[in-house]
């Protein structure tokens, strides 16, 4: 997927799986999800799609609509080609990363 | 330059944006959240819009700076909707009074 535009790869030590980010330069919980992967050592590749040219930027979400059958919204995270999710929800996050989750205060607002 | 213009022109510092949040927020009886690991990246995001396009278009949200995006001038027209339902704006932002930021997280798309 994405094979037309260029991620920037961020170093880690737990690389068992290819980790896509695809993040606005200005989202706060775009930081925050960028934060959370660091935090657990996951190497990643991320995408901010503002910069890029609108053509560009309007093929990336239609790819990304035909793949999953959903409309991208920020930070999205995007396991192996394969797997998604859409904004920040640590919950969320943790169960796509196979991670236990850390704190359970944290309320989950889906639709 | 009309007052107006030149008002959100001062919007490019970010020192001004967060002025600017904070007296929406009074005036709308909304609190500024707390968390600035989260807002001062939003805040940032304010300022680089107005860079960009001239207006403090919601930096959460994926934009292209015309007449179809004045919906998500920040404040956006979903802010109140989404402050009532979830307690939080888009952005995590504006919160409700009594929210605790801690369970400020992504919430669905209204738009």
């Amino acid at each position: 997927m994405f094979d037309h535009i260029v991620f920037q790869p961020v170093a880690g030590a737990v690389s068992t799986r290819r980790i896509r980010l695809l993040a606005l330069s200005t989202c706060g919980f775009c930081r925050r999800g960028q934060a959370f992967l660091e935090k657990h050592g996951f190497a990643y590749e991320y995408v901010h799609l503002d910069t890029l040219d609108p053509a560009v930027k309007a093929g990336v979400k239609q790819e990304f609509k035909e793949k999953f059958d959903a409309t991208l919204s920020y930070p999205a995270l995007v396991i192996d080609d394969d797997k998604h999710t859409v904004g920040y929800v640590k919950r969320f996050w943790e169960d796509l990363l196979n991670l236990p989750h850390e704190d359970d205060t944290v309320e989950v607002l889906s639709e | 330059m009309t007052p107006w213009r030149f008002y959100l022109s001062r919007l490019s510092n970010p020192a001004a944006a967060r002025d600017y949040v904070i007296q929406v927020a009074r005036h709308r009886g909304w609190v500024v959240n707390p968390d600035s690991d989260l807002v001062d990246p939003i805040v940032e995001g304010l300022a680089a819009q107005t860079n960009r396009f001239g207006k403090p278009f919601c930096p959460c949200r994926d934009i292209d700076g015309g007449d179809a995006d004045s919906d998500v001038v920040c404040p956006c027209a979903y802010a109140a909707a989404d402050i009532a339902a979830c307690g939080q704006c888009y952005c995590g932002l504006f919160l409700a009074p009594g929210k605790d930021p801690k369970t400020v997280g992504s919430i669905p798309e209204r738009r």
